[in-house]
């Protein structure tokens, strides 16, 4: 499991999720998103961010907004960057 | 004493009005007061340094040309459009103003005060339309002047400089389009600035994720784009920020690059003209 920052990495409006498409849209210059987060069309240059994710002891979800995983550097298998389930 | 004075101050007014009657008595007290004189300063004989004063030393006089040309402008050749331009320029101030005293640029306020102005304030539909619209048209009439000119060659010099004017005063009239774009406070505007000032991220030297901007220290929170923002994300500060410049910075720039552009125009020997 992973976070990932609905924010457009072309020039940061929100992409929409079109669950028909199976995909996430950014409405303001067209830029497509697979599940994963990664750029498959528009101008967007590279993978939507995820952020930190962990469980605390009561098992509850704590996301870190603060700390960001950035897959065209490759970060996204680094620890912290998703959860196995 | 105090009857000498009386009896000749009358006097003289009895036979001013017996000479001149009552019209040309008092032109000649209007002419030779003091507040008369004081506004202007030569006198009405038709002599050449009569004529030259009276152009020169009258301000709305002194705006039009001492000479014209035989042709003079030319529709056709000039399709109007930079005067249409000023044309829209006066109209956006005058609207722009009346509309600043129903808008107040917060967060709280700036959304429902243009509802307000669409639905409550009396004609408050067709002032924000006028604005809105007369916006739209100024940056077309603005591409339309820029094209003719360059069409008809007018950027040639001795008028090189003054183009280079107005690409600063196209510049200007998009930013004021721009800035005024948020005001609104609405969904478009909101992304449409911050697709804008995310832009001012790559920035050279000055933006965080610009060429050098990293190496010179530049982050989120202190780049050219948290300036213009007054922040790292659209917000409040953006808005009133973007109120200041659109309505007091920029159309002071813009007014002092409007009047260098209209005095150059003459200095480069007017409008040009066919050949």
């Amino acid at each position: 499991m992973y976070v990932i920052e609905a924010k457009c990495t072309h020039l940061g409006c929100t992409p929409n999720w079109l669950a028909a498409e199976g995909k996430f849209k950014c409405p303001c210059h067209g830029s497509g998103f697979t599940p994963d987060g990664l750029n498959i069309e528009g101008p967007a240059p590279r993978p939507l961010e995820r952020f930190k994710v962990a469980l605390d002891e009561n098992g509850q979800i704590i996301v870190d907004e603060g700390i960001r995983f950035r897959g065209e550097r490759g970060e996204w298998d680094k620890p912290g960057a998703f959860l196995k389930v | 004493m105090t009857n000498k004075f009386t009896e000749n101050f009358w006097a003289k007014y009895r036979n001013m009005l017996k000479e001149k009657g009552v019209f040309g008595m008092f032109r000649d007290l209007t002419v030779n007061s003091q507040v008369w004189k004081s506004i202007f300063r030569h006198t009405f004989a038709d002599t050449p340094k009569n004529r030259m004063l009276k152009i020169v030393s009258n301000v709305f006089m002194h705006l039009h040309p001492a000479r014209v040309k035989r042709h003079a402008p030319q529709f056709k050749f000039t399709w109007c459009m930079g005067g249409i331009s000023f044309f829209l320029f006066l109209v956006l101030t005058f609207t722009g103003v009346l509309l600043m005293f129903y808008y107040r640029p917060t967060v709280h306020d700036a959304y429902w005060d243009i509802k307000d102005l669409e639905f409550q304030v009396p004609f408050g539909a067709i002032l924000r339309n006028l604005h809105r619209w007369s916006a739209h048209l100024m940056v077309i009439t603005v591409w339309f002047h820029m094209f003719r000119v360059f069409a008809t060659g007018s950027y040639k010099p001795p008028r090189e400089f003054n183009w280079c004017v107005g690409v600063i005063l196209l510049v200007i009239t998009l930013l004021l389009s721009f800035t005024g774009y948020l005001l609104t406070w609405d969904q478009l505007g909101f992304w449409a600035v911050t697709v804008g000032t995310n832009m001012a991220r790559s920035t050279p030297l000055l933006g965080h994720e610009g060429p050098f901007g990293e190496q010179l220290g530049m982050t989120a929170h202190n780049d050219i784009r948290f300036a213009l923002l007054g922040g790292s994300l659209v917000g409040g500060n953006a808005l009133l920020r973007a109120y200041v410049w659109h309505c007091i910075g920029l159309p002071l720039i813009i007014i002092i690059f409007m009047t260098v552009h209209f005095w150059r125009i003459r200095k480069d020997g007017g409008i040009s003209g066919p050949l």
